[in-house]
């Protein structure tokens, strides 16, 4: 008699064990979460969004004042930040941050002289030789092919000539 | 001796115990995290538009799938169509007999149907461009001529979908129609100089076998036409060009996991319902088929397959379908009780992701892979679970449109998950040759309207692309946190 309560214990268990794979329904995967972007944009938030940036609001992105690091050239914006140790604070480049840098980059110059500050007209290049439009096409390919374009740089009619 | 029994028996209970997890873990056919990522997103979007998606095979900062990327010399190179025909010409081996093609009622060997190839071409040397018109499904026997043109005379196709598309006017100068004998009644003698019915010529040509193809691939791909192929549709015709074909046949192939990768043992079945997209999807299917050297292509018309016994004779299948036909198919075919226990079971353990074929309808299907094209209604991920336990194959569900060769959306072939809102459809990840972006009402939903640029498309005058290249589809859906497309049911 004992024996058979054992095994009809034990076989109750097994089938309590047994039921999920015997008896359940196929599994669902809820992707209402997923796709819906105001529960959970974390993922969504990581992708800049393109946009125009005056002087002014560019000379904001030096990697100081806000993280993220930018600089113009030939009118696009570019974010360098996975260039850091080139172009944050105490880089090498750390002038170019947030700056235009069309015309350093044309003359091979890092000096703050030949960057116009977020209060002065945008440069307009006109002056450049040959040889310097030459140079500023390399770097701009190099920018292109190297960091994600995230805007253009626009003037700031309170600023502008 | 009992003792040591109860030991033994408790020691592996134990060890279930523990491994429980590990063993639950690696029996899945692919890890859930991966399904989670399955695309790669641009750093940067454009307001009120989704970041560009690729597939993670392409990612951001490289090509595209460009081409079939043959070696010329120490240069890569895209290939062209007439590639296609050196590959599917070249030897498979002393022990493997060579291709077959069969056509409907028609069977032949790949050396006949190059015989018969390099004559079609020769009797239409004088033409400039060759209009086709008829359905691929009904008279199989026109793709011999869309092959000719391909492959050996280098000429353009015109291919007229109905038949008021006949009377539409073009940009390309069509003087020559070949058409069935079934579909004689539906032409106007007057619109083209020459009708000329497919069956009566190929029965004049002999059967013979020759494997002459003049084609130098490290030499003669720099002369080929370029604008190999036009659809013709609504009124409307869409040009092809031999990077579209090239970009879409090398997308499918390499996306293909070297698991499930196509072998010179697998047999490829060709069934179609008529779409505006069905002629494409066989020419493109069969270029796919041709570069693999597989054992057998088979175009068949979807009325002749009743259910899935049918299948069963054809070891080792590729199956390219669309999901009016598979639906048919599956829920067709009558079960018993313990069959469909079986089976309930069977798609209990697909849904979770551990792949199973015991739900089997019929022991000696050895189906390998499904691939659905989405028609409406699409197939869902719970459908899509069912037909996976029935003919217990991986069933890759592609979408389609008339502008592109190949899909522009593909499932992962292993996704097992079953989308739990009813009114979300996965439709998947940019196909490898092409990438896509949804172009959103407001900024507050993700849902929108598709935007495809890549290597895929084709031109016609119907599609206007921006100053980015990208042109706008019919679809409208959204990309989830996975990564994957949705579209949403009305």
């Amino acid at each position: 008699m004992e024996n058979y309560i054992i095994t009809a214990v034990v076989l109750i268990v097994i089938l309590f064990a047994l039921k999920n794979i015997l008896f359940t329904n196929v599994n669902n995967v809820d992707l209402e979460l997923e796709i819906d972007p105001e529960t959970d944009s974390s993922k969504t938030d990581d992708v800049t969004v393109i946009r125009d940036f005056t002087p002014r609001e560019l000379s904001n992105y030096n990697g100081f004042d806000l993280e993220k690091i930018y600089i113009a050239v030939r009118g696009n914006v570019y974010d360098v930040s996975k260039g850091r140790q080139f172009y944050g604070p105490s880089g090498p480049y750390s002038n170019f941050a947030g700056h235009d840098a069309s015309r350093g980059l044309a003359m091979n110059s890092f000096e703050i002289e030949n960057l116009r500050s977020w209060d002065q007209p945008i440069d307009e290049l006109d002056d450049l030789t040959e040889i310097e439009l030459k140079s500023l096409d390399g770097w701009e390919g190099m920018f292109k092919g190297k960091y994600p374009c995230v805007g253009k740089l626009v003037a700031d009619p309170q600023f502008s000539k | 001796m009992s003792a040591l029994s109860t030991v033994i028996l408790a020691l592996i209970l134990a060890a279930l115990v523990f491994l429980y997890n590990h063993l639950a873990r690696e029996l899945k056919e692919i890890d859930p995290l991966l399904l989670n990522n399955q695309t790669s997103i641009s750093e940067t979007r454009k307001s009120c538009e989704s970041a560009i998606y690729r597939s993670v095979d392409v990612p951001h900062g490289v090509s595209v799938t460009r081409g079939l990327n043959l070696r010329s010399g120490y240069k890569i190179r895209d290939g062209c169509l007439k590639d296609v025909w050196y590959c599917g010409m070249k030897n498979r081996g002393d022990k493997l007999k060579s291709t077959e093609i069969v056509l409907g009622d028609m069977s032949f060997k790949i050396e006949e149907v190059n015989y018969i190839l390099h004559q079609i071409a020769l009797k239409f040397s004088n033409f400039e461009n060759i209009g086709i018109y008829g359905d691929l499904m009904e008279s199989p026997e026109l793709l011999l001529v869309v092959w000719s043109c391909f492959f050996i005379s280098d000429k353009t196709v015109v291919y007229f979908h109905s038949k008021d598309d006949l009377k539409s006017k073009i940009e390309t100068p069509v003087s020559v129609l070949v058409t069935s004998s079934k579909y004689k009644s539906d032409i106007d003698s007057t619109s083209f100089n020459e009708t000329i019915e497919i069956e009566p010529l190929l029965s004049t040509f002999d059967k013979e076998a020759t494997k002459e193809f003049k084609y130098d691939p490290n030499k003669d791909f720099h002369h080929v036409n370029n604008h190999s192929f036009s659809y013709v549709v609504d009124g409307n015709e869409t040009k092809f060009f031999q990077i579209n074909f090239v970009s879409s046949i090398a997308s499918k192939l390499l996306s293909i996991p070297s698991t499930k990768s196509w072998t010179k043992d697998d047999n490829m079945l060709i069934s179609y319902t008529k779409t505006t997209f069905s002629n494409n999807n066989i020419i493109f299917e069969t270029l796919c088929g041709l570069v693999s050297n597989l054992n057998r292509i088979e175009l068949v018309n979807p009325d002749n397959i009743l259910n899935l016994h049918e299948l069963s004779p054809l070891k080792s299948l590729i199956f390219c379908t669309d999901s009016k036909i598979l639906k048919k198919l599956c829920t067709n075919s009558k079960k018993s009780f313990w069959q469909s226990f079986k089976l309930q079971r069977s798609e209990y353990f697909n849904s979770l992701g551990y792949f199973n074929t015991f739900g089997k309808i019929d022991r000696s299907l050895t189906l390998k892979i499904i691939y659905v094209a989405q028609l409406n209604p699409p197939l869902s991920s719970l459908m899509s679970n069912f037909c996976k336990s029935l003919t217990g194959s991986s069933i890759v569900r592609e979408v389609y449109t008339n502008f592109t060769i190949g899909p522009i959306l593909k499932t992962n072939i292993f996704d097992f998950r079953i989308v739990q809102n009813r009114s979300l459809t996965l439709l998947g990840v940019p196909a490898n040759s092409v990438e896509l972006k949804t172009v959103n009402v407001d900024e507050n939903t993700n849902q929108g309207v598709i935007y495809v640029r890549g290597m895929s498309l084709g031109k016609s005058g119907s599609l206007h692309a921006d100053d980015e290249f990208w042109v706008k589809t019919d679809i409208i859906g959204g990309f989830a946190r996975d990564g994957c497309l949705y579209g949403y049911n009305k």
